[in-house]
C-alpha cells in the first residue's frame, strides 16, 4: 500500500463529495504560534508604561453591575458568574464600594428588653451613631440607679415610713393577741407563742396545770376550763384568719410606698434621657417601659430586700443579672461606617449570616437573654451590601434558605437552624424580626450560576441581574497594548521589578496560549499574576529587570511542576509499555490524539485507534461503549459515522457489514467527540484494506456529511504526538491533522514550531474526511462521477467495493437460507400446528 | 487598742427568721474578728414540758386549726427546727468564711446559754425570740443574759437592718476592748465610725485628738467627739436609732432601767462589753 504523503501542492483531480475546497493544507510555521511583539512601544519596560486602571474586557459584566446596584427595585441583586482569577472580585469591590460611596449612612441597630413579652426582645433603630450613645446611657443610667435607689431605700424616711406600716401590723396582731391573752388570763388560761403555734394552757395559782392537779379538780371546775378554752378557741381562730388580710394589706402598703419611693427617684433620670431623644418616639416609649417596669421590679436595684445591704458588687463593665434587662444590646453600630456598609463574609454559615443568639452555662443549665444576641452579616450589611462567595455559600447547611428568605421577606428573623427547620429546639428568645433593605452580590462560577437558574425556582426572581465575566478578549492590537499596560499595573502592585518589552510579548503570547487561542488573550489575571511572580523570582537577585528568558523559564517551571504524569506516560511509550507506533503504515488502525486535564495542567497523547469489519447487519459496535467507558459524546461522535456511510456509501443498498471500534489500551473513560474524525478514517480503512501511515496523527470531529470541525485543546494534541515522535527522531514524516477551523486556536510550543521550520515535522489543515484520508493513505480519496462512480483506484472506489462485495455476499446468503430451509425448522412448524 | 480578747462567737439559734438574720451576723464577725463561729440550739424543756397536760391545745398558725399538744410531735418538731436552724448557721458560715460547730441540747434556754458561753466568747442572740413574737421589748433570754453578763453581749434587733455606721462609746483611751472591737469590725468592712468620748475626768482633755491620731496610724478614719455624761447618753439614743452597731461598756449604763430601755428602742445591733 502507498504511504506517500500527498503533495502539499497536488490539487485534487476529484473531490469527495463534502469537500468544495482544494484538499488539505500544510500549515506553515509561521501559523503555528502568533507572536507578539511591541516594537512600536520602542525600548521600553513595564515601569515606563502607564498602567491600566480600568477593568479590561468586561463591559458586559460592568454593565450588569452598574445595573444591580443601581436598581432599588425588590430582586435585583446580583450573581457575578465566570471562572476564578478573572478579577471578578476586583471589578465587585470596584463598583460595590463605589455604590457604597454615594449612599447613605443607614440606621444602628439594637436589642432591648421587652417588657411585655419577655421571651421577644423588642428591636430599636437608631440614627448612625445614636446607638452606642442609647447604649452607654443605660448603662449609666442603671450604675446612678443602683446608687440612687438603694440610698433612697436606706434613707431614714423611708425606713421610717415603712417601720410604721411594719409597726401597724405588728400592733395589729399584738393588740389582738393581748386582748386575747387578756381575757384568757380571765379565765385563768396562758396564751403562749412557740414554734408550733399558739397554745393555750390551763393554769392554776400561775403553773400550768399538771394532771394530778387537773384530776383534783371538781367537775364544775373543770367544765368551766373547758368552756373557757373553747370560746377562745372560736375567737382565737378568727384572729388568726384574719392575719393573712392583715398581711395583704401590708405588702399593698409596702408596694406603694416602694413605687412612690421609686418614682420619685427614677423619674427624673429617666425624663432626662427622654429629653435627648424628643425625635425618636420609639426608644421614648423604651424609656417609659423601663421607668415602669423599675418601679415594680425595685428590688432588682437593692438585692433580696430593698433596705437591706444589697448584692455584692459585680465586676467593673457588668451589670446585675436583674438589672441587665434595662441594657441595650447595641447589635450593628455605624457609628464609623462611612456611606453605606459593604461586608464580605467570608464564612457564610448559617449563624455567621443571620446571626445567633448564645447561652451561657449557668448552675448546669443554659441560659439566655436579649445581651447574647449576636449580628450576623446581614444585619451588619442592612441598608448596604453584602459580597458572599456562592459556592462557600451553598456548603453550608440551611445558609441558603436563610438568606433567600431574608430577602425575600425583608425581615431578618433570628433563629436556629432547628428552628428554621422545624424541629423541636430548646427554648430560646423569639426576637423581633430586623427590616431588611440589603443588595447581596453571590460570586460563583458559571455552572453554579446554572444549575440554581434550573433547579431553584426562586433564584431567578431574587437575582435579576447576571454579571457574566469574560475569559478572554479578542487579540487586536489595540487589545494588546491595553493587555501590556494591565501587565505593567500587575507588575507594580506586586511591587515586581521592571519587565522588559520582550519579556511583555512572552507574556501577552502566554496570555494567548492560556486562552487556548491564539487570536484571544486570557483574561485569568490570577494566573498571570503568578507567571509574573516567577518569572521575576527566577530573574535572580541580582537582575535589575525581569527578561524573556525569565518569563520562558517560569513557563518551562510550571509545566515541570504539574507534567509528572506525562513524564511517566512518554516513559511508558518509550519503554514499548504503552505501543504508539510512528512509522510504517497499517490498515484499520489510526493515531487519534487525546488530552489529559489534570487540575491547571493538561497535556496531549496520541490514542490507537482501531477499527475491524466484518460481515454484518451495518452497525458500528463501539467497545468503549459496550463497556461503559464511553461518555454521551463520545457516543454520539461513533453514531454520526454510521450515519456518513450511510449517506456516502448506502444510499441504494443496505450496508452489509459490522465493525467494531476501540482505542486501545484506553483503561479510563473516553469522553468528547475530538476523535471521531480519527476514528472514521481507522474505519474506511479496514473497510477498503487501505493501510493508513502511523506517522500522522489526526485530531478533529466530523459530521454526517464528513466535514472536519473545530475540537478543543488542539495545543495540547499536536505538542503530545510531537513529543512521542521526538523520542524515537523526528523523520520530517511525522505530523498531526487538524481541522481547518483550529488554526486560529494554534499557539504551539516554540520547540514544535521550530521543528516545523525545520522541516522536522508537519501540520496540516483538513476540511473533510477526503482530506484526512488522501494524507493518510496517499491515495486520491476521490469523488462520484457522472455516473454516481469514484474514480478507478481512489480511497472511496475501493471502499464502495468492498461494501459492494459484502452487499452480493450477504446477499447470496439471504438466497440460500431461502432455497432451502433447514428440515428442522420445517419439522417444528409441523409440531406447532394444531 | 490591741487585739480584741474574743476566741470565738456563741450564737443562739432556734430557726426562727430572726434566728436567721442572727446566724448571718454572727457569721460576719465571725469572719471579720477572724473566730470560730458556735451554733446553739436549745430544745426549751418547758415547752416540753406543756405536752400531754390537760386541755392544752395549740392552733397551727397556716390553718388555725386546734390542736392537742404531743410531746412526740413536738420533740420531732424540734429536731427538726434544729437541723434547719443548722442549715441556716452552716450556709451563713459558708457566705462569711467563717470557721464553724453546731450543737443542740435539751433545758432551759438562758441556762444552756450560759452554760455553753466559755471565756472570750462573744453570745449573739436576738432582742425577741419565739415567745415575744415580733413585739417590742427584751425577751426571756436577752433579760438572763443580761443579768449574769457573759463578757460579750450582742443584742440583735427583731428585723434585720443593714449596718451603716459603727459607733462606739469609749470609757478610756487606752485598752478600750469596745473601740478595739469596733476597729476590727469597721477594718473589715469600712463601715464609718464614730467613736464617742466622755468629757471630763478620767478621761484627758486630749483624748479626742489622741484617738483620732491612734485611729489614722492604724489607717481609720473615724469621727471622734467628746461630749458630756448627759449629751452622750442623748448621743447614744439617736444612734442607737439610726441603723448602725452600737458597742459599749455595759456599766456605761447607769441603771438596768436605762439599758433596757436602750436597747429596746436601738433600730440596730448593740454589742455590750463586760
Amino acid at each position: 500500500m502507498p504511504s506517500q504523503p500527498p503533495s502539499r501542492r497536488r490539487a485534487r483531480t476529484n473531490t469527495g463529495s463534502a469537500s468544495k475546497g482544494a484538499g488539505a493544507r500544510e500549515v506553515p510555521a509561521g501559523r503555528l504560534r502568533r507572536l507578539s511583539r511591541l516594537d512600536r512601544l520602542g525600548e521600553v519596560t513595564s515601569s515606563e508604561i502607564e498602567p491600566f486602571a480600568g477593568v479590561l474586557g468586561q463591559p458586559r459584566a460592568e454593565a450588569a453591575l452598574a445595573l444591580g446596584l443601581g436598581m432599588q427595585a425588590p430582586g435585583y441583586n446580583i450573581f457575578v458568574l465566570g471562572a476564578e482569577g478573572t478579577g471578578r472580585h476586583f471589578l465587585v469591590r470596584h463598583y460595590v464600594t463605589a455604590a457604597a460611596a454615594a449612599r447613605p449612612r443607614p440606621s444602628d441597630w439594637c436589642y432591648v428588653f421587652n417588657f411585655d413579652q419577655p421571651n421577644a426582645p423588642r428591636v430599636l433603630e437608631l440614627p448612625a451613631g445614636r446607638g452606642i450613645e442609647l447604649r452607654q446611657q443605660m448603662f449609666e443610667l442603671v450604675e446612678s440607679l443602683q446608687a440612687a435607689l438603694l440610698g433612697a431605700f436606706q434613707s431614714e424616711e423611708y425606713q421610717t415610713r415603712k417601720e410604721v406600716i411594719e409597726q401597724e401590723l405588728r400592733e395589729r396582731q399584738e393588740q389582738a393577741l393581748a386582748e386575747l391573752g387578756e381575757e384568757a388570763k380571765q379565765r385563768s388560761l396562758a396564751v403562749v407563742r412557740t414554734p408550733m403555734g399558739i397554745i393555750f394552757a390551763p393554769v392554776a395559782q400561775g403553773e400550768v396545770l399538771t394532771p394530778d392537779l387537773f384530776e383534783k379538780l371538781s367537775e364544775e371546775e373543770k367544765q368551766r376550763y373547758t368552756s373557757a378554752i373553747e370560746e377562745l378557741q372560736e375567737k382565737m381562730q378568727r384572729m388568726m384568719r384574719q392575719a393573712p388580710r392583715w398581711q395583704a394589706e401590708r405588702r399593698g402598703k409596702l408596694q406603694e410606698l416602694r413605687r412612690e419611693v421609686t418614682r420619685f427617684t427614677v423619674e427624673p433620670l429617666i425624663d432626662e434621657l427622654k429629653a435627648r431623644y424628643p425625635d425618636l418616639p420609639n426608644v421614648r416609649a423604651h424609656l417609659e417601659a423601663v421607668q415602669a417596669d423599675i418601679e415594680t421590679h425595685v428590688k432588682a436595684f437593692l438585692g433580696v430586700e430593698e433596705g437591706g445591704e444589697g448584692q455584692k458588687s459585680p465586676p467593673a463593665g457588668e451589670s446585675r443579672p436583674a438589672t441587665k434587662r434595662y441594657l441595650v444590646n447595641l447589635l450593628v453600630d455605624n457609628q464609623e461606617t462611612e456611606g453605606a456598609p459593604v461586608i464580605w463574609e467570608e464564612n457564610p454559615t448559617f449563624a455567621n449570616l443571620v446571626g445567633r443568639i448564645e447561652h451561657q452555662a449557668q448552675m448546669g443549665n443554659l441560659v439566655t437573654d436579649f445581651t447574647l444576641i449576636r449580628a450576623g452579616a446581614l444585619h451588619r450589611a442592612n441598608g448596604g451590601f453584602l459580597v458572599l462567595d456562592a459556592l462557600r455559600l451553598l456548603r453550608q447547611p440551611y445558609g441558603w434558605d436563610a438568606l433567600k428568605r431574608a430577602i425575600e421577606t425583608h425581615r431578618l428573623r433570628l433563629e436556629s437552624a432547628a428552628e428554621a427547620l422545624g424541629l423541636a429546639a430548646p427554648a430560646t428568645l423569639a426576637p423581633e424580626p430586623v427590616p431588611l433593605d440589603v443588595k447581596i452580590v453571590l460570586v460563583g462560577d458559571r455552572l453554579l450560576y446554572y444549575l440554581l437558574t434550573r433547579h431553584d425556582l426562586d433564584f431567578h426572581r431574587l437575582f435579576k441581574v447576571a454579571a457574566d465575566f469574560e475569559e478572554s478578549l479578542p487579540r487586536t492590537e489595540e487589545n494588546e497594548l491595553l493587555y501590556t499596560r494591565l501587565l505593567a499595573k500587575l507588575i507594580r502592585d506586586e511591587q515586581l521589578r521592571p519587565f522588559a518589552r520582550e519579556a511583555l510579548e512572552r507574556l501577552l503570547e502566554q496570555s494567548a496560549r492560556l486562552a487556548d487561542d491564539g487570536e484571544r488573550l486570557s483574561l485569568h489575571t490570577g494566573e498571570m499574576v503568578d507567571l509574573l511572580r516567577e518569572a521575576d523570582l527566577l530573574a535572580g537577585p541580582e537582575a535589575t529587570e525581569v527578561k524573556a528568558a525569565a518569563v520562558d523559564a517560569a513557563v518551562a517551571a510550571q509545566v515541570f511542576r504539574c507534567d509528572r504524569v506525562r513524564a511517566r506516560w512518554l516513559e511508558s511509550v518509550a519503554r514499548g509499555t504503552v505501543l504508539v507506533e510512528t512509522g510504517g503504515a497499517v490498515p484499520g488502525q489510526v493515531n487519534g490524539l487525546a488530552v489529559v486535564q489534570l487540575g491547571s495542567f493538561a497535556f496531549g497523547h496520541p490514542a490507537r485507534i482501531t477499527a475491524r469489519v466484518r460481515l454484518g447487519e451495518g452497525e458500528v459496535v463501539n467497545i468503549e461503549r459496550e463497556v461503559e467507558l464511553s461518555g454521551p459524546l463520545h457516543s454520539k461522535g461513533v453514531l454520526i459515522l454510521t450515519g456518513f456511510l450511510g449517506d456516502r456509501f448506502a444510499r441504494e443498498r443496505p450496508l452489509a457489514f459490522s465493525a467494531s471500534l476501540v482505542f486501545e489500551q484506553s483503561y479510563g473513560g473516553i469522553d468528547g467527540d475530538s476523535a471521531s474524525m480519527a476514528e472514521l478514517c481507522a474505519l474506511l480503512s479496514a473497510i477498503a484494506d487501505v493501510p493508513l501511515r502511523q506517522s500522522v496523527a489526526i485530531t478533529g470531529s466530523v459530521d454526517q456529511r464528513g466535514r472536519a470541525q473545530p475540537i478543543g485543546g488542539v495545543n495540547e494534541k499536536i505538542e503530545g504526538f510531537f513529543d512521542v515522535c521526538r523520542l524515537g527522531g523526528l523523520t520530517g514524516e511525522q505530523g498531526v491533522i487538524v481541522p481547518e477551523s483550529n488554526l486560529e486556536h494554534l499557539m504551539l510550543r516554540a520547540d514544535v514550531v521550530a521543528a516545523v521550520a525545520a522541516g522536522q515535522f508537519r501540520i496540516w489543515a483538513a476540511r473533510d474526511v477526503d482530506d484526512c484520508l488522501e494524507i493518510l493513505s496517499g491515495l486520491r480519496a476521490g469523488r462520484r462521477g457522472p455516473k454516481g462512480e469514484f474514480p478507478a483506484g481512489s480511497f472511496n472506489r475501493r471502499v464502495e467495493e468492498r461494501l459492494s462485495a459484502l452487499a452480493e455476499l450477504k446477499a447470496e446468503q439471504a438466497r440460500k437460507t431461502r432455497r432451502s430451509p433447514p428440515r428442522k425448522r420445517r419439522e417444528e412448524a409441523e409440531e406447532e400446528a394444531p | 487598742m490591741s487585739a480584741p480578747p474574743i476566741r470565738r462567737v456563741l450564737v443562739a439559734v432556734d430557726a426562727s427568721e430572726p434566728s436567721g438574720a442572727a446566724a448571718e451576723m454572727a457569721a460576719e464577725v465571725a469572719a471579720l474578728l477572724e473566730v470560730a463561729l458556735a451554733g446553739l440550739f436549745v430544745e426549751d424543756l418547758k415547752l416540753l414540758e406543756l405536752a400531754g397536760r390537760p386541755l392544752v391545745r395549740r392552733y397551727d398558725p397556716l390553718s388555725a386549726a386546734s390542736l392537742s399538744l404531743e410531746r412526740p410531735v413536738l420533740e420531732r418538731t424540734l429536731r427538726a427546727q434544729a437541723e434547719r436552724a443548722r442549715r441556716q448557721l452552716a450556709a451563713a458560715a459558708g457566705r462569711a468564711g467563717a470557721a464553724w460547730s453546731f450543737r443542740s441540747v435539751r433545758g432551759a434556754v438562758e441556762r444552756e446559754i450560759l452554760a455553753a458561753a466559755r471565756p472570750g466568747d462573744l453570745v449573739v442572740v436576738g432582742r425577741v425570740g419565739w415567745a415575744r413574737g415580733s413585739g417590742a421589748g427584751l425577751g426571756r433570754t436577752v433579760h438572763a443574759l443580761l443579768h449574769d453578763s457573759p463578757e460579750a453581749l450582742l443584742v440583735l434587733p427583731p428585723k434585720p437592718v443593714p449596718i451603716g455606721a459603727v459607733t462606739v462609746l469609749c470609757e478610756e483611751v487606752e485598752g478600750s476592748l469596745a473601740l478595739a472591737l469596733a476597729t476590727a469590725l469597721v477594718a473589715g468592712r469600712r463601715w464609718p465610725l464614730r467613736v464617742l468620748l466622755p468629757s471630763g475626768p478620767p478621761t484627758p482633755a486630749a483624748a479626742e485628738e489622741r484617738v483620732t491620731r491612734e485611729l489614722r496610724a492604724r489607717g481609720l478614719e473615724a469621727e471622734v467627739r467628746q461630749l458630756p455624761r448627759a449629751a452622750l447618753s442623748r448621743e447614744l439614743a439617736r444612734s442607737g436609732g439610726a441603723h448602725g452597731l452600737l458597742v459599749l461598756r455595759r456599766d456605761a449604763i447607769a441603771t438596768p432601767g436605762e439599758l433596757h430601755a436602750l436597747l429596746e428602742g436601738c433600730a440596730g445591733p448593740v454589742l455590750l462589753i463586760a
